[in-house]
């Protein structure tokens, strides 16, 4: 905390913090612009959380956002640096979704969520680091190296989105956004001791961002905590008229949760998917935060069962890469990327290009959904994982009819060695098992920090009902309030 | 489960993935265990369950003029600036004269 509210002692404040500050004109967004880019560009030698820096265009934005708040203007993000996922479109600013096939890509249009971000006055600080094409939970997988964990620099930083995660959990920059198929934001999030949303499937636009698996993609914020996140989604949510799968549903105030604290709020946990392969240590966490609600009013329902959830895993590996299979066939080294060039003929050049340019990651997926989607397959794989999906869509929405939340842990374990599962694809999936369902189910979910083990975070996970982003917000403030798990920060500053 | 190499030669024929031969051997392992774990599937009854189209059931309504438009997913039937030319070819690895340029599609 900054006594003397100078840019150089505040430098990691939250955003509400900052927006504070320049209202008390203790500094400019133009000297925080400053101050935070030599910040990040300085930390990325130990965690290569960017692939690309602010230009030009943002250092501008940072002048006209130093304008607007001395005109008096009121947004609360005026000014506040973000860093944004090397996923999502940024005119005139390289996008390369962590692949070599995107290397020399320059869109020549934002995306809907960087719009609204520039209309925010959200300063764009650079594009973070990625598993090539949000395919990975490790980072390792990124065509422009690994991410750190800030933690311990030994470790991976979670991903897909982990270099959105990292920069923020090393007080980089206050606020990122993320992209979540999987538990891309959420399972990062957790991994780095940061808070991480994936909103309700058609909450948040998905036209610019580069696509993976349509019917699971969502955007979401990181932030440190819910006042943050809370007026993040604020800007990025709504329908937009150039995706028609995002949603009409009005959006809600998404603060206007935070008085209503745990009393009488009906909590879930699905036992079934705690007994095997979490860590102890991430059980004695979650049990303490249980607690905690408890203890807040909360009434925990230990009976709830949602019986198919362990199949959510095969569907979710048959799904993802099927969909992903169709949506990289438009990398075929003519109309953009990166193309061999030499061949006998257009073919030969697409394979060619397509075999060069992607990582073994992207490649396993495309092979997978294509013999998935192949002749003879389809039904025994593709439309039963569809059928299962319905059904695992059924249990969620009986058991959210007798509770307010499903809580669970973010993830199995905390974060791993670099490198320690890199040649088990399974085991590496297998992280990913209480992050997939809300996506298979189009439900939100996020991940605030609840304890470390061993020096290293643990996430809680809340689940809720379809559009209960505001809810989950609201415990989440509420949890905030009563503990201070969120307030740590790494050594790896 | 067992997928053949020659499986994943097909596969990637398909796909229009080069692989070199030691991605395709490691790739026949891969999809071979991972393929053999989807066998669980069948676990789950869904002999009378149809499957998931859109996850929140919203329907995806075209114009129409009888409904509201805010309940409308596409935008109005009205022209709009296309991007130019030269935005568009931007990113093509190879253009001349205002084309791209390709090999042939026939040998």
């Amino acid at each position: 905390m900054g006594v003397s509210m100078t840019v150089d002692s505040d430098i990691g404040s939250t955003a509400a913090q900052h927006a504070a500050n320049f209202r008390s004109n203790a500094y400019t967004p133009t000297d925080l612009f400053e101050k935070v880019n030599a910040k990040i560009t300085s930390q990325n030698e130990n965690l290569n959380a960017f692939i690309s820096f602010a230009d030009e265009a943002a250092l501008s934005a940072a002048e006209n956002a130093t304008q607007r708040i001395k005109s008096g203007e009121n947004g609360a993000l005026i000014g506040i640096p973000i860093a944004v996922k090397d996923l999502l479109n940024t005119a005139g600013q390289r996008t390369t979704a962590g692949s070599k096939m995107l290397e020399h890509f320059m869109p020549v249009q934002d995306s809907t969520v960087v719009q609204k971000l520039k209309d925010a006055g959200l300063v764009i600080m650079g594009k973070t680091n990625l598993d090539e094409f949000a395919m990975g939970s490790s980072n390792e997988y990124s065509a422009y190296g690994q991410v750190h964990n800030p933690w311990d620099l030994s470790r991976v930083p979670g991903g897909s989105s982990g270099g959105s995660a990292a920069t923020v959990a090393a007080r980089g920059v206050p606020l990122s956004i993320g992209t979540d198929t999987g538990g891309s934001i959420r399972q990062p999030a957790a991994l780095c001791g940061v808070m991480g949303l994936k909103p309700t499937y058609g909450r948040v636009s998905r036209f610019g961002v580069v696509a993976f698996a349509s019917s699971l993609d969502q955007v979401g914020p990181f932030s440190r905590d819910a006042n943050d996140m809370a007026d993040l989604l604020q800007v990025i949510a709504g329908h937009d008229e150039k995706d028609s799968t995002s949603s009409h549903e009005p959006v809600p105030n998404f603060k206007s949760t935070f008085d209503h604290g745990f009393d009488g709020v009906k909590i879930g946990i699905p036992s079934e998917l705690l007994q095997e392969g979490v860590d102890d240590t991430v059980l004695e966490s979650f049990e303490h935060a249980i607690h905690e609600f408890e203890a807040s009013g909360a009434i925990i329902n230990r009976d709830i069962s949602i019986p198919s959830i362990k199949a959510a895993l095969p569907v979710y590996y048959l799904l993802a890469p099927s969909e992903a299979s169709a949506n990289l066939a438009r990398y075929d080294g003519v109309k953009y990327g990166f193309s061999a060039l030499d061949g006998r003929n257009a073919e030969e050049v697409m394979s060619a290009s397509r075999g060069m340019a992607f990582g073994p990651e992207v490649k396993r997926r495309i092979m997978i959904g294509t013999y998935a989607l192949s002749a003879g397959y389809y039904d025994a794989y593709y439309l039963k994982a569809q059928k299962v999906r319905t059904v695992i869509q059924k249990e969620f929405n009986t058991a959210l009819n007798e509770v307010d939340t499903i809580l669970t842990p973010t993830t199995p374990t905390t974060a791993f060695e670099i490198g320690s599962k890199i040649n088990n694809p399974i085991e590496m999936y297998l992280n990913d098992l209480f992050t997939l369902p809300a996506n298979i189910v189009g439900l939100p979910a996020l991940s605030t920090p609840c304890g470390f083990s061993d020096g290293l975070p643990i996430g809680l996970q809340m689940i809720g009902k379809a559009f209960g982003e505001a809810d989950l917000i609201g415990y989440a403030h509420a949890y905030q309030s009563a503990t201070n798990w969120h307030e740590f920060s790494p050594t790896n500053e | 489960m067992e997928i053949s190499k020659e499986d994943v030669i097909h596969v990637a024929a398909l796909a229009r993935v080069q692989l070199s031969d030691a991605e395709a051997i490691k790739l026949q392992e891969d999809l071979s265990l991972i393929f053999g774990h989807f066998e669980s599937l069948n676990e789950v009854d869904t002999a009378e369950v149809n499957p998931t189209l859109h996850v929140s059931g919203e329907q995806i309504i075209l114009a129409r003029e009888d409904l509201e438009e805010s309940h409308q997913n596409l935008r109005k039937d009205q022209i709009q600036r296309p991007l130019s030319p030269n935005q568009v070819l931007h990113n093509a690895p190879r253009i001349e004269d205002g084309f791209i340029r390709i090999k042939g599609v026939l040998d």
